[in-house]
């Protein structure tokens, strides 16, 4: 099994991260012709695209958020700041942006029905990440006790 | 928080500066001054220890109880 440094490991996901924000962006673009050809190639009515447009369109920002909210906690992650107030911000906040997701994707499920899936996958994640939230505040709270024991 | 600190009484008592005191204790002047200004969350039994032989006093002389919130 390849075993590569936490520097590394971290450089790895903040890539990651910057390729996940790339093609956000070249979603808000590309939405239209690819969510047309999806919708051919499926052979979905004509009366289906605009609403499904739209709701992809708002699922959006929320991803951007979480992107950018990840971003961020890499950046306390590179700074050696990872069990700090602002990690638990930034990890409540994808968080909440998974339940965003949950209910944009919900929605679009009544139109395709493999969407619920991916609502209840957003939704999983958004239980976890809140967790991991509740963890981080907790080894905080310890790391803080730790460091102002003289 | 209910236990002030009272380091400086003592100090002043002994006419002894905080970096006198941070040499002879053996803890850095950041965590004597995070001590002293009520900032600690914590003591270890040996810092208080070597703290009150240095000073030649009690640990009453130096820690005192304030009843206040229970949150604080």
């Amino acid at each position: 099994m390849l075993k590569i440094s936490k520097r590394a490991s971290c450089t790895l996901s903040q890539i990651l991260t910057a390729a996940v924000f790339v093609l956000l962006t070249a979603a808000l673009f590309l939405l239209p012709p690819v969510l047309r050809f999806i919708m051919d190639v499926f052979g979905k009515p004509e009366s289906y695209f605009l609403p499904t447009l739209i709701l992809f369109y708002v699922s959006l920002p929320p991803a951007f958020a979480a992107d950018i909210s990840l971003h961020l906690l890499l950046r306390n992650v590179r700074q050696e700041q990872i069990f700090t107030a602002k990690s638990s911000v930034y990890l409540c906040a994808i968080s909440w942006c998974c339940m965003l997701e949950t209910v944009i994707f919900f929605v679009l499920g009544f139109w395709y029905l493999t969407l619920f899936l991916l609502s209840f996958a957003a939704l999983f994640i958004g239980v976890i990440l809140r967790v991991v939230k509740n963890v981080i505040e907790e080894a905080s709270a310890i790391k803080a006790e730790n460091d102002f024991t003289i | 928080m209910p236990i002030i600190v009272n380091l400086d009484v003592m100090m002043a008592k002994r006419k002894m500066s905080l970096n006198e005191l941070s040499d002879r204790v053996g803890i850095t002047l950041a965590n004597l001054s995070i001590l002293k200004n009520n900032k600690a969350k914590a003591i270890r039994f040996s810092t208080l220890e070597e703290i009150c032989r240095v000073l030649d006093c009690q640990p009453a002389d130096i820690l005192e109880y304030v009843p206040g919130d229970p949150g604080e």
